[in-house]
């Protein structure tokens, strides 16, 4: 963390840990790390196209793309176990 | 004169009433309660939320036992005769449970560690925990109720232990209500021909399994519930009291599935209350806050039903500053960076009025810190539905946030050939050397700190109604 703090920046590294995980919380197991590292891969590659096209700097316009994808995400995935919580 | 000093007096002659007070968080743990603590009037006072732990917040407290009942009846009527799946998925759609990390962050369980901390009176508390049970290590022998079985009979001897002596210090508090009573020995022996400490023997049981989580409090309901035979004793679960005849009763008059109930936290909080602890129960409230272990938050000051022994009243931080009230409320929910959350979007109001070229408007600085401020309560709003929808990873939103609105004032300062410098002023700005727009700045930060004589006690309001809203409610 620390390395790729130096390298990509506050921002982007809290956005990359936080954001998928957030955006699959209604997946579990091993569905849960592919449907992350598949978010997080979207996040990225739609950042980094918005940025190339719009220019924009591109760690930002990552993170925002991160931070919708997590919004999106909760909010499209609803976790129905039936647990209290 | 006169007249006051025969008044107090006979204040004085009363008789120091000790009453056993228990708040407990669910109808359920308030029958607990009952059972703990005998027929109502013989001393102990229960009061517990009538919803369910769904929003401690709204939770009007009530001691009567037909309230109790009716609470009970409709529980069991709504879930179709017991407490299935599906009625578990109601609790759910209607009642918002509170989560024990939850209880734990808005200082429930923090003020009764300092309630017994101040000796006003050993407390309990029992917070289901999945950790006590080596959820992996188990085996599943007969499917998950099998493995329900086998996790209980692996609890945690530290964790039973510890809940052991919680409650041994409950029995204590019982026992010394009881002896103030005049009603201990024979007489406790003689209504319903128990003995508080069997019986909190059993809750201490019931809690143990609460506090392991779902697994140990399923296989304990069924035992309680009066299966057919009881699920393997082990470890911490052998007592005297097991194969009590009352256990089983009281599985079978509670009616509810205590494994539903168990994942909601339970807080029962025994108070001794006597003529002198009153004061130093009020002192406590007024020194730890609110908080009287999430009793601010059971609208205690302005029900109905208050206690008539105890008087709790609503503590000073009411009437302290906002600010201070943001700050205790922010500390006392463990949301630290909700501050600089909204800080960050405020900045970005800030960049987003500048480039709309507000400043230049009308009122200048002012129309300018009123979108900054529009901002952040959008984002509250924002926040509160976020935080009702998915109370677990507020901390993560808030985090969320932070960042997205950092990132989108770096954007949106993208193509502003001074947008670094503006970025830098805002995130430390000059103390020393303000521009003309600034001029009203410090005007709207004195009539923000201001308590008394501003309007700003009607926006404090909502701000604080905002951040109650927060808590989970129905």
């Amino acid at each position: 963390v620390t390395a790729s703090v130096q390298l990509v920046g506050v921002l982007l590294v809290f956005a990359s840990l936080i954001a998928p995980a957030v955006a699959t919380r209604a997946f579990g197991g091993w569905r849960r790390i592919v449907a992350a590292y598949l978010a997080g891969a979207a996040g990225y590659a739609a950042g980094l196209a918005l940025s190339l096209c719009v220019d924009l700097p591109a760690g930002a316009t990552v993170v925002c793309c991160l931070c919708l994808l997590a919004l999106s995400g909760l909010a499209f995935f609803r976790r129905d176990t039936g647990e209290l919580y | 004169m006169k007249l006051l000093l025969l008044v107090l007096l006979a204040i004085a002659a009363m008789p120091a009433a000790a009453a056993l007070k228990v708040f407990a968080t669910v109808p359920e743990w308030g029958a607990l309660a009952r059972e703990i603590g005998g027929r109502p009037g013989a001393g102990v006072h229960r009061h517990h939320g009538n919803a369910g732990s769904a929003s401690r917040r709204r939770a009007t407290l009530t001691d009567r036992a037909g309230a109790q009942r009716r609470s009970a009846d409709r529980h069991r009527r709504r879930s179709g005769g017991r407490l299935a799946a599906g009625g578990a998925a109601r609790i759910r759609q209607s009642a918002h449970p509170v989560r024990p990390a939850r209880i734990l962050r808005s200082g429930a369980a923090c003020a009764m560690l300092e309630c017994r901390r101040v000796s006003i009176a050993p407390t309990a508390t029992c917070m289901p925990r999945q950790s006590a049970y080596p959820d992996r290590s188990a085996q599943r022998p007969e499917g998950r109720r099998g493995a329900r079985a086998a996790h209980e009979a692996q609890l945690d001897p530290a964790n039973a232990a510890a809940i052991d002596s919680g409650w041994r210090a409950f029995s204590r508090a019982l026992a010394n209500a009881d002896q103030a009573l005049g009603k201990r020995g024979g007489a406790a022996q003689g209504r319903g021909g128990h003995h508080p400490a069997q019986v909190l023997d059993l809750s201490v049981r019931l809690a143990g399994h609460a506090r392991g989580g779902h697994a140990g409090a399923q296989a304990r309901c069924r035992t309680l519930a009066g299966a057919s035979r009881p699920s393997a004793p082990a470890g911490g679960e052998q007592s005297p009291a097991h194969g009590d005849p009352r256990r089983l009763q009281l599985g079978a008059t509670r009616g509810v599935d205590v494994a539903k109930e168990a994942k909601v936290p339970i807080v029962v909080l025994p108070f001794t209350i006597g003529a002198p602890e009153a004061k130093d129960l009020d002192g406590a409230v007024r020194r730890h806050g609110a908080a009287a272990a999430g009793l601010g938050d059971m609208n205690l000051a302005g029900d109905s039903t208050r206690p008539a022994g105890g008087t709790f009243r609503r503590p000073d931080w009411w009437y302290s500053p906002p600010t201070c009230r943001w700050a205790w409320t922010v500390l006392r929910r463990g949301i630290i960076f909700i501050d600089l959350a909204m800080a960050q979007v405020a900045a970005l109001g800030v960049i987003v009025a500048g480039l709309a070229h507000l400043d230049e408007w009308w009122g200048g600085m002012r129309l300018t810190q009123l979108a900054a401020a529009s901002r952040p309560c959008g984002r509250a709003v924002l926040l509160t539905f976020c935080e009702r929808r998915w109370p677990d990873i507020q901390e993560a939103l808030i985090g969320l946030l932070f960042v997205f609105a950092a990132a989108a004032a770096i954007l949106l300062l993208a193509g502003n050939p001074h947008g670094g410098e503006h970025l830098r002023d805002l995130l430390a700005g000059q103390i020393l050397w303000t521009g003309t727009g600034a001029r009203h700045a410090p005007r709207v930060a004195a009539l923000s700190l201001s308590w008394p004589g501003c309007g700003s006690r009607v926006a404090a309001l909502a701000k604080a109604r905002l951040l109650r809203c927060c808590l989970p409610s129905r």
